[in-house]
């Protein structure tokens, strides 16, 4: 090889290696147009937004802190990380990827969220841990897969809509809100999760932002979630209000079959449901045949104190 | 079976017809519609058809005036059990082109009276049931007119008056459902078409009908309910409301995919930004009239005014992204935000986008 091929092979190289941002590093309002990967501790104090072009990818072990800013005073902090592109964020065991507060004393909504918008990637999560967020993780009109990861102490562990969503294996746990469905069209798939110790457990709820005049939907003969939620094998119990709370205008009965509500009793776990029976406007939730006991006890560790 | 009444606020419309068609284009091309019979009272009908799903239609004459009606619960789904549809008329009037201005405007009344508020919307010919914001929404000025900017084509308009709370939500007894007889409206090039567009209020056949007039209970009505609507004089559609004129500035760009070829006929649209200075995602569920579409070039030009705005480019318009859409953002800075200062053009403006939802 001659010295001039080296020195293009060189060039190539440079030109195409990843962007890596140094550890301990500042960043305010941006766009990452290129491909860039985070490892280390990174301070974010703004918007980051990852550009359609760009993937980031964040290496396992890696330390998010967002710094608490409320410019529109709506009392949630601003700090955000918008991907448009593509999230690669696989920790592993041992080594997860920590998305947290960069106070002293953190707290929920101390930050915005992790949004995935209207990404035209498949984008993926795995061993992350979100903390003192609005939402650790917002999945909206985007391809995503979560597996391994545990949401704690946020206002919501997690809030999606239309998305094409596979989230197994997680935890979510300390939340006012664990898991907050917006539009109920999905397809998203929820399995093999625990969800405890949340104000609320699942929060259901319709979009019915077109809803006008004479609307009569086209039910079918299905139940509601057919096609567009997925809610099976996971561990619901212990939430203080309710494990599974249907929203307002969530008129449809929805199939919530075969998970493990921590109880054996089916009218002891339809205490902790807030539908039907308890609001006759709203849909029932289909709750049997239900788990009769805990689908994955040994997954998804309900201590965290172990989180750096 | 189907059987009901055909109103106009006159009282029953004798010898109407009601039509219903498999499908809205069936309705727009007037074509491959089931016809009812006349019943045995005036204004009355009945009609067999197969379970299935219908656009309704009626439609008749009365001295020298044309009426029709679009039920405004289409499409209705019709099963083996009786089913009972009344339909309010209105006047039949149709579109006028004049040369100037490209899109649609118009005034809209009920009882002859122009709405003091509402809205109005516009929907594409694929959308499939008219409701919700549609591609554009706008409120009516204060003597009921509107005005849209829209590209060449097909269109079905729209509008509603809720007598209580806000702007969504389903109609109640009594709000104003408004559909104009001539649906589908084209918009030419460099032309724009007025139109008149009147009102009937849903459920409510008391409030229909005028002063005076016999309703087909037997019932003579001299005590009209209150009516919010202001008593104004009725004045002829008349141009183009001043506030809507196109403002000064100007942004310019042009929308490509990932690997930076041009996209062709995509929607952009601006969104203030001014009132948000933050980007958040309901700011795209707000209305806008400021929109343009891509030549083949990728190109695209918006005149506007001058202020902030989130820019936003995608294949449809009205409905929230769906999967495997073009669709995309603004990228030149981390809020999404472009701003046009007056008398000036933002130009370069480049927006990236992708099918969405892998």
């Amino acid at each position: 090889m001659t010295p001039a091929s080296i020195k293009i092979l060189i060039l190539l190289f440079l030109i195409f290696l990843p962007l890596s941002s140094r550890a301990g590093e500042t960043l305010t309002d941006r766009v990452i147009d290129a491909d860039t990967v985070w490892q280390g501790e990174i301070l974010i104090d703004g918007v980051v937004v990852v550009a359609r072009k760009a993937t980031l990818t964040i290496a396992p072990g890696s330390i998010i802190r967002f710094r608490r800013a409320d410019r529109n005073r709506d009392g949630i902090g601003d700090a955000e990380l918008r991907v448009l592109g593509r999230l690669v964020a696989e920790g592993e065991a041992g080594r997860p990827i920590l998305f947290a507060s960069a106070e002293t004393n953190p707290a929920p909504a101390d930050w915005s969220y992790v949004l995935i918008f209207s990404s035209g990637q498949k984008n993926s999560l795995a061993h992350c841990r979100f903390q003192h967020a609005f939402s650790g993780l917002q999945v909206h009109f985007s391809t995503a897969s979560v597996r391994d990861c545990v949401f704690e102490q946020n206002r919501e562990g997690m809030r999606f809509g239309r998305a094409v969503l596979d989230i197994r294996d997680s935890l979510f746990t300390g939340n006012d809100i664990g898991v907050r469905f917006t539009r109920m069209e999905g397809p998203a798939s929820l399995i093999g999760n625990r969800i405890t110790g949340n104000r609320i457990g699942v929060f259901l709820v319709p979009s019915g932002q077109n809803i006008m005049d004479f609307f009569e939907p086209d039910r079918g003969d299905k139940v509601w979630n057919t096609g567009r939620l997925t809610i099976t094998g996971n561990d619901i119990y212990n939430n203080y209000w309710y494990n599974l709370n249907l929203g307002e205008k969530q008129f449809w009965d929805l199939d919530i079959a075969g998970n493990w509500w921590g109880a054996t009793d089916a009218a002891a776990v339809r205490q902790t449901i807030f539908d039907k029976s308890r609001d006759q406007a709203l849909g029932s939730a289909l709750i049997e045949p239900m788990s009769p006991a805990p689908n994955r006890p040994e997954k998804t560790p309900e201590k965290t104190n172990d989180i750096p | 079976m189907v059987e009901g009444l055909v109103f106009t606020a006159s009282g029953p419309l004798a010898n109407a017809e009601v039509i219903a068609y498999p499908d809205f284009t069936s309705l727009a091309a007037r074509q491959n519609g089931i016809a009812s019979t006349p019943g045995e009272k005036p204004g009355s009908f009945a009609m067999n058809l197969p379970p299935g799903r219908y656009f309704f239609t009626a439609q008749g004459e009365a001295g020298e005036e044309r009426y029709f009606s679009y039920h405004g619960m289409n499409p209705i789904t019709i099963d083996q059990d009786f089913r009972w549809l009344p339909f309010f008329t209105v006047p039949d009037r149709p579109v006028s082109h004049e040369t100037g201005r490209q899109g649609v405007g118009g005034q809209v009344r009920y009882r002859g009276m122009p709405l003091d508020k509402g809205i109005v919307s516009v929907y594409s010919l694929q959308d499939k049931y008219f409701r919700g914001m549609g591609l554009l929404t706008n409120s009516l000025d204060a003597d009921g007119r509107f005005w849209f900017d829209l590209e060449p084509g097909g269109y079905v308009i729209v509008a509603r008056h809720r007598r209580q709370g806000s702007d969504m939500g389903p109609l109640k007894k009594g709000d104003l459902f408004c559909y104009p007889p001539a649906n589908p409206v084209e918009v030419k090039e460099n032309s724009a078409s007025l139109i008149d567009i009147p009102c009937y209020p849903r459920d409510d056949l008391d409030d229909f009908l005028v002063d005076d007039r016999l309703d087909p209970r037997g019932r003579r009505e001299t005590q009209r309910r209150g009516s919010s609507y202001h008593k104004k004089e009725m004045r002829d559609a008349e141009g183009i409301p001043e506030t809507l004129a196109a403002g000064p500035a100007k942004i310019t760009g042009k929308v490509v995919d990932r690997a930076g070829q041009p996209i062709a006929g995509l929607y952009v649209t601006a969104y203030p930004a001014d009132e948000f200075p933050l980007f958040q995602m309901f700011v795209l569920r707000l209305i806008s009239r400021h929109m343009a579409t891509t030549g083949s070039d990728g190109l695209f030009s918006l005149d506007l005014p001058a202020g902030g705005y989130y820019l936003v480019a995608r294949e449809k318009l009205g409905m929230a992204p769906e999967r495997h859409e073009f669709y995309g953002l603004y990228e030149g800075g981390a809020n999404h935000a472009v701003s046009a200062e007056a008398g000036k053009t933002r130009d370069n403006i480049v927006i990236t986008v992708d099918r969405i939802m892998p």
